[in-house]
């Protein structure tokens, strides 16, 4: 293994060399090596406990790692909060936190970047209008209203919506946590429709996700965590979902040699 | 219909190209619509059903002295109510409001009678007191993440019954010895058709609505109700806009009580009783959610409008005063179901596309 970021033709955006983390006894994440690059789709799997939130919360800066770095626009970063790794342009959408329900679409879009003078004068509601609509016209949806309560949104819209507003305001990096979790083929088609435009727009993009089969088609590499380690990982197309669900299993032993599974 | 089925009418579709919507079409229906869409509507039509009834049962209702009476009342439920509305959709609750009401001016008027101390001064120690009660909640409720409801139930009761204990129950009279300050605050206006707190009531509104609906700190408001994990990863400060809610509230609290010692020239201390409860019901008559992120204090206004009118509109019929409170928990009741039925016919609505 090579603390070089692994074969891809693209420069890494974000990546962990030899990150460990440890909570008291247990080893959370061991000697994790993983790269994403601009424009790429890292898709990154593994049962309860494999390890995949706690290598999202390093990324984050919600997590501080006991040894190995964060590598971040190719140079070595320790985020001191989540606020600082926000700031450089590290974003984070869980499905259920991402919109408040009773707010509109255009207020949920703009909230804590609202278009104002100040906290208390008034805020431009027509031109966070506009720019709404546009940014989310650009993500290919069409909204009858952006003054719509949230609520009355879809799953899939709304997940598509917390996209489109983090790569609206200059995300670079969207970690996104099982975003189609409980969404029907039609809504889980709504999200990675955005996914494909912010990956056309050149953000890396990480997909944390218990379900396979989009993600062999929609990453293009598969990281397979499994007690804290990277056990394997599968390039677009490399290997078969069924396969990959042997992996992570435990049906089918993946040693230090990698290629072993490859052939 | 499945509500999948309704759900993909909803107006977003993907993989259609960004059109011009069909917006301006729906504004077409104009006024109306506006109105209809607005929260507030249902008590709208509640406070015109009530005023019908009363001034059809009563010559009297509809007369001068009658508005000095009503729109003071509503004053003195108003103030309290829009700090009480603010909180509750930031998602919080404010049960201490009656006590620091009775507080204030309380403490105001005893520097200034006992002790001689100027009336301004009075006044100034008298609001700090309400802003220090409300800087106690917001930082017991947010900080030691305590549900509100107890924090600021176990304050009324602590600074309900201290007063008491301390004053006996005796008021603090000024005795026809009123100053030109304490006259502006609650003095007769026009020849006493009406009184000053009414006019600080429209100020106060004005300024919250404005805040409240047209502010990034009003959005920020809302979010913090409606979900607050979310709003912390937007970057919205929910413990700061959560405490300045609570002093917020306790202010207009306190301050309601001063204006009432304006009109009064008296301040007792066994005075704002139920205050809080009837700030809540206004709040709720008027459109406000128990859950957080919904409401306005327009809304409040008119639940205030409501309770003010049946207060004194049931006297002039010629009522018991014990059938207000059964009023006052009928209309509480209805309107919850009605304001519900109306968002879920909204909902309906906009998913249906005819919004």
């Amino acid at each position: 293994m090579s603390l070089a970021p692994p074969e891809t033709g693209r420069k890494s955006m974000l990546g962990a060399r030899q990150i460990r983390k440890c909570y008291g006894p247990v080893l959370a994440l061991d000697s994790v090596d993983f790269d994403v690059g601009s424009g790429e789709v890292a898709g990154l799997v593994g049962d309860n406990g494999a390890g995949k939130s706690t290598l999202i919360k390093v990324f984050a800066g919600v997590e501080h790692p006991d040894s190995g770095y964060v590598v971040f626009d190719g140079a070595p970063v320790a985020w001191r909060s989540a606020a600082q790794a926000r700031a450089a342009g590290i974003e984070t959408a869980f499905q259920d936190l991402a919109l408040c329900e009773t707010l509109t679409i255009v207020r949920n879009f703009f909230l804590g970047k609202e278009i104002a003078g100040s906290l208390l004068s008034p805020m431009r509601l027509q031109r966070m209008r506009t720019e709404a609509r546009d940014a989310l016209g650009s993500f290919r949806l069409r909204i009858r209203s952006v003054d719509a309560p949230v609520r009355s949104l879809s799953g899939g819209e709304r997940q598509a919506i917390a996209i489109a507003r983090a790569v609206h305001f200059g995300a670079r990096v969207l970690i996104l946590d099982e975003p189609t979790n409980a969404l029907s083929v039609n809504e889980t088609d709504k999200v990675l429709d955005a996914i494909r435009e912010a990956v056309r727009r050149n953000i890396a993009v990480i997909v944390i996700t218990h379900t396979l089969a989009y993600v062999n088609d929609l990453a293009d590499r598969v990281y397979v965590l499994q007690q804290g380690k990277v056990i394997v990982t599968v390039a677009r197309g490399e290997l078969s979902t069924a396969d990959m669900e042997d992996i992570i299993a435990g049906r089918t032993r993946v040693g230090g040699d990698v290629d072993a599974v490859h052939r | 219909m499945s509500t999948e089925k309704l759900t993909r009418r909803v107006g977003i579709s993907s993989s259609v190209p960004p059109q011009l919507t069909p917006e301006r079409r729906q504004r077409a229906t104009g006024l109306l619509r506006v109105l209809v869409d607005r929260r507030e509507f249902g008590s709208l039509v509640a406070l015109l059903l009530t005023c019908t009834i009363f001034s059809l049962r009563s010559p009297y209702f509809l007369t001068i002295d009658e508005f000095t009476n009503v729109s003071l009342l509503t004053a003195e439920y108003g103030i309290i109510a829009i700090g009480v509305t603010l909180l509750m959709v930031a998602g919080e609750f404010d049960l201490t409001v009656g006590a620091v009401f009775a507080l204030a001016p309380w403490i105001a008027g005893s520097l200034y009678v006992s002790h001689h101390w100027p009336m301004g001064l009075a006044l100034a120690a008298g609001i700090s007191a309400a802003v220090g009660i409300g800087v106690l909640n917001g930082v017991l409720t947010v900080c030691l993440e305590l549900p509100s409801f107890i924090v600021t139930l176990g304050m009324l009761f602590f600074w309900q019954g201290m007063l008491i204990g301390v004053t006996g129950g005796y008021p603090v009279s000024l005795a026809g010895n009123r100053p030109e300050l304490l006259r502006l605050m609650g003095g007769p206006l026009f020849g006493g058709r009406l009184f000053a707190p009414v006019i600080w009531y429209l100020a106060i509104l004005g300024i919250a609505a404005y805040v409240l609906e047209r502010t990034s700190w009003g959005n920020w408001i809302h979010a913090s109700g409606s979900n607050a994990a979310a709003s912390r990863a937007m970057g919205v400060p929910v413990a700061r806009v959560k405490i300045v809610g609570f002093v917020i509230s306790a202010l207009l609290a306190g301050v309601t009580g001063v204006l009432i010692f304006g009109y009064q020239g008296s301040a007792a201390a066994a005075q704002g009783e139920d205050f809080e409860l009837y700030a809540i019901v206004a709040a709720v008559v008027g459109g406000t959610s128990l859950f957080g992120g919904e409401g306005t204090v327009i809304g409040s206004f008119i639940g205030a409008s409501i309770i003010a009118s049946a207060s004194s509109g049931l006297v002039l019929v010629g009522a018991p005063p014990a059938w207000y409170t059964a009023f006052t928990g009928f209309v509480l009741i209805a309107a919850v179901i009605v304001n519900l039925r109306i968002d879920r016919a909204k909902l309906r609505s906009s998913l249906l596309g005819n919004r």
